[in-house]
């Protein structure tokens, strides 16, 4: 689901900030510093987080005919997290914990030695498990400054502000009714006006509807 | 007062959007027209969610068809709730439609060299969240390229095409909004539509827009 095929459900954004003369070369650098890496299984790490090619999710190798078509640019948001289910880890642990009690002539483990094996075990079973990948589409348009991210999820929406300002230094601001209204050619007096307005009661008779039906 | 406190002080502003844009289309019977793109038929699909604002958030979940023009939908405008998000639905006249491939010519399914005539209207489905003016689960016409980087540049295309009709309603509605005209003829005459009562005549709410 997303740029290419699928239902589309996207988060609409402006970039604040104009281009650099040289932006192919200089986002390209960016793009390729903050490219996604691949968990390691050793690394003390739960989650990576980075771009990718938006068509290929495994091709890390970013070159710029990979991210610009036309006036976009096109990047996938690649983020792999371990997710070991609990009842597994139990499992494992208990059953590593009792050997090494065991071989210890001990009852029980003090706390760094838990710490220790928890760590090993964690290890072991990262080596026997695939991290969960979740890869999002962003398109942005680079003539009219609108960004469009493939998701609405919070927590996603987060990542995409903070790995967008540090690969471009540029900023987005999500879309709203303000943001919109600047961006649909309202001259500035009634931009300035929209931040006076209160919201207006529909469901019910005000004076002013009075005094009309009166005046009639 | 910041960017921020300014997006978050005016996003009542979509809910009213919301109404407005059900009132216009109720007004209308669906056809209006919207500036850059002829007369295009808009109306609020098949589901709509209106929430009162309270302690406890009071909400309204209508499905179906035509769900806003449901008893129900006007009652719950009369107790207070206002639209959160809907389905809309937009129909453009038929026009040229063109697409740009990679290096930026004009990509063409028809081998003339006139832009690819659509005869059909094209029609856009999308569920618009207010606070946001978020699009989900957005429904473009059908689509005419068959390779995978055409087939981008035509759902952008169309993409870009639904952007600018929306931003040309948005761009009504808030001009409407910040002048005198709102408080003194449009909101009371959303309030008699609210009570089902003769409000605005199209002819009078065009002289308004200066249409």
């Amino acid at each position: 689901m997303g740029a290419f095929s699928g239902s589309m459900t996207f988060s609409t954004f402006l970039v604040r900030g104009e281009l650099p003369r040289d932006f192919r070369m200089r986002f390209l650098e960016g793009i390729r510093r903050d490219a996604f890496r691949p968990l390691v299984p050793e690394e003390e790490t739960d989650e990576s987080v980075g771009w990718c090619s938006i068509q290929h999710p495994f091709d890390l190798d970013l070159t710029l005919d990979k991210v610009l078509f036309n006036s976009y640019l096109n990047l996938g948001l690649r983020s792999d997290r371990w997710r070991i289910p609990a009842s597994l880890f139990k499992a494992h642990f208990t059953e590593r914990e009792r050997d090494v009690l065991a071989s210890k002539d001990r009852d029980r483990l003090t706390k760094r030695e838990k710490a220790e094996l928890k760590a090993a075990v964690t290890s072991t079973l990262r080596r026997q498990i695939l991290p969960a990948m979740k890869v999002v589409d962003l398109c942005w348009n680079l003539d009219t400054g609108v960004v469009r991210f493939w998701s609405q999820a919070k927590g996603l929406v987060e990542t995409l502000h903070e790995l967008f300002t540090e690969t471009f230094g540029l900023s987005l601001v999500q879309h709203s009714p303000f943001v919109l209204a600047r961006s649909s050619g309202i001259d500035d007096d009634s931009i300035a006006l929209l931040t006076t307005l209160e919201p207006t009661p529909f469901h019910a008779l005000v004076l002013e509807d009075r005094a009309d039906d009166q005046e009639e | 007062m910041d960017l921020h406190e300014m997006i978050e002080q005016t996003r009542f502003l979509g809910r009213e959007l919301l109404v407005w844009m059900w009132w216009k289309s109720d007004l209308f019977e669906g056809r209006m027209d919207v500036t850059g793109h002829g007369e295009c038929e808009v109306w609020i699909d098949d589901q709509i969610t209106l929430e009162a604002a309270g302690a406890k958030v009071e909400r309204s979940q209508l499905r179906g068809t035509s769900p806003a023009a449901s008893p129900e939908a006007r009652e719950a405008l009369r107790q207070g709730k206002v639209p959160t998000k809907a389905r809309i639905s937009i129909t453009l006249p038929a026009a040229a439609r063109t697409t740009k491939t990679k290096d930026g010519a004009t990509g063409k399914k028809a081998t003339s060299g006139e832009p690819n005539p659509v005869p059909e209207d094209r029609e856009f489905g999308f569920v618009l969240h207010a606070e946001t003016l978020a699009l989900s689960s957005v429904k473009t016409p059908a689509l005419l390229q068959d390779e995978i980087e055409e087939r981008f540049y035509e759902r952008m295309y169309l993409l870009e095409e639904l952007d600018s009709v929306l931003r040309a309603l948005v761009a009504e509605f808030f001009r409407l909004r910040v002048s005198r005209n709102w408080d003194t003829e449009i909101a009371p005459a959303i309030r008699a539509w609210v009570r089902d009562e003769p409000g605005m005549t199209r002819q009078r709410y065009l002289a308004l827009v200066g249409g």
